[in-house]
């Protein structure tokens, strides 16, 4: 009887991180870049009463195995990587990426990370760098008296300054990609690193083969989708409900058990 | 006097099971690819003889009732990830563990592993015509040398073929037991095949695989909250018989008395 309550318990915390999953996917839908989130769940360990195929004392046919599951649990989560929406800012510096590529930001210990987010700004050295402040790849140094920053679709950053009529370039900037981006870990920021499982990084030029141009004065943004979250949210409230009315009639039969005796 | 007792216990026993599955049916409304369970009750004359134990025999191994399989296809759920296949139609995915044992699963949520093999999340690997499904590590560990101008792009081909930047790299096989009887489950939405039944592999004239879909679990709320109301009630029903025959046997004692 109590095998009930700990399985539709199972159900019920199953569920309970389904809506946190939910939430977070939500709490973000503004977040530049961001990549929604999905949850796995599993069947647990199945105590099987009889096995398939045994033969019944009294009857001579096969009968079929008669198994009960212990409930649910939360297998793994994995990341939708696919493209968000870009949206216009006007800002010379928000650039977005309509394709599989990430931009490479080298933090201050001088290790690689990837990102998605590319709303860069200039610091006080003229760099061109993230919102923490960590430096786009391979660097970009822009002069002070410059009037204008123009970053083309394949990625060379070119600078007008003041009492000239021809752009200067500075340099292109060069796109990361991986076999398998669900491989990589977020390491918070917006940021990612290299792991194993994401394959060797590879580096190429923006627009080539499926690594997508970089959009100057857009930014992509998040790729949750607000309608589909919300439909999650009624399924796993109303199976967080469902675990509960199991939980309900394991206790009513109970109950019931119990008052048996006068 | 005392037989109704038993009769009446059995079946209340038989809800209690039957309340276990359905308790694990709801918890796995959220799976994907589970397939619920539904626990039917035996003949009560085969049931009876079992539990009365003839023989004198402990025998657990013989409960009441009957259980299978609803193997009926869940909804199918679009989902953007190009790791996610779902069958459209009977079948099993073939899935092989470090050790070489084959599982069969209808969960199609693979990712790539850290040498380029499609696995589960447990690192069950898929198994296609020709062993594994992999991207060749030469490949995987250094992509751009084979780089041939049209970029990283899995495709799986609704026959099964799975091409990477339209070089074949493997062919998804899809597979039944010759007797479906014969399918025992664990956990992790996986079947094992218990007894002598060979695997038979299905044509792909009448199944699909489908790229970036998932199939749900096929748990069906109203039957399952029916079922329980239904259940719930047999095993009140089922202690009123065993009240009223306490009374009557109480009248019976207190009639002894007058003699």
């Amino acid at each position: 009887m109590d095998k009930t309550l700990r399985t539709a318990a199972t159900g019920l915390s199953a569920q309970q991180k389904y809506v946190e999953i939910i939430a977070n996917n939500i709490s973000n839908v503004n977040t530049t870049g961001f990549k929604k989130v999905r949850p796995e769940f599993q069947d647990l360990l199945y105590e099987t009463l009889r096995p398939a195929g045994a033969v019944s004392r009294v009857g001579v046919e096969p009968l079929n195995e008669v198994q009960i599951g212990s409930g649910t649990e939360l297998a793994a989560t994995t990341k939708i990587w696919s493209q968000g929406d870009v949206q216009q800012t006007g800002n010379p510096l928000d650039l977005a990426i309509n394709g599989e590529g990430f931009f490479v930001i080298r933090k201050p210990d001088n290790s690689i990370a990837f990102t998605r987010d590319g709303s860069f700004h200039i610091d006080r050295l003229g760099q061109i760098v993230n919102a923490q402040g960590y430096i786009l790849e391979p660097g970009f140094t822009i002069p002070a008296d410059t009037v204008e920053v123009q970053i083309s679709r394949d990625g060379y950053v070119e600078v007008l300054l003041d009492g000239e009529t021809e752009p200067q370039s500075l340099g292109q900037i060069e796109l990361a990609r991986f076999i398998n981006p669900a491989g990589l870990r977020a390491v918070g920021d917006n940021l990612y690193v290299e792991t194993p499982a994401s394959g060797r990084v590879f580096f190429e030029t923006p627009g080539q083969n499926n690594t997508g141009e970089i959009l100057q004065r857009y930014l992509e943004t998040s790729n949750v989708d607000i309608v589909e979250e919300m439909v999650n949210m009624i399924t796993a409230q109303r199976a967080y409900e469902l675990n509960s009315k199991s939980v309900r009639t394991a206790d009513d039969i109970l109950g019931v058990a119990v008052n048996l005796k006068r | 006097m005392l037989k109704e007792f038993f009769t009446a216990a059995l079946g209340m026993q038989n809800q209690q099971t039957r309340l276990e599955v359905i308790a694990n049916n709801i918890a796995n409304s959220n799976t994907v690819g589970f397939k619920r369970a539904n626990v039917f009750e035996r003949n009560l004359i085969d049931a009876r003889a079992n539990f009365y134990n003839v023989k004198g025999d402990v025998e657990q191994n013989d409960p009441a009732i009957g259980s299978y399989y609803d193997f009926s296809n869940g909804a199918f759920q679009k989902t953007d990830n190009p790791m996610d296949l779902a069958i459209d139609g009977e079948g099993f995915f073939l899935v092989e563990d470090q050790e070489g044992k084959q599982l069969l699963t209808r969960n199609g949520e693979f990712r790539l592993s850290e040498d380029g093999t499609f696995v589960r999340n447990d690192g069950k690997m898929l198994i296609g015509e020709e062993g594994p499904i992999k991207i060749s590590s030469e490949f995987f560990s250094n992509p751009t040398i084979t780089q041939d101008g049209k970029g990283i792009n899995l495709r799986i081909a609704q026959t099964g073929e799975v091409f990477l930047n339209d070089a074949q790299i493997g062919k998804i096989v899809l597979v039944v037991p010759e007797d479906k009887v014969e399918l025992q489950r664990i956990s992790n939405g996986e079947f094992i095949i218990t007894g002598i039944s060979d695997i038979k592999y299905l044509d792909f004239d009448q199944v699909k695989v489908r790229q970036g879909w998932l199939e749900n679990s096929n748990v069906d709320v109203v039957s399952e909250m029916v079922q329980m109301i239904e259940l719930q009630r047999m095993f009140e029903a089922g202690s009123k018989v065993i009240q009223t025959n306490d009374s009557t046997l109480d009248r019976s004692i207190a009639l002894g008395r007058y003699f």
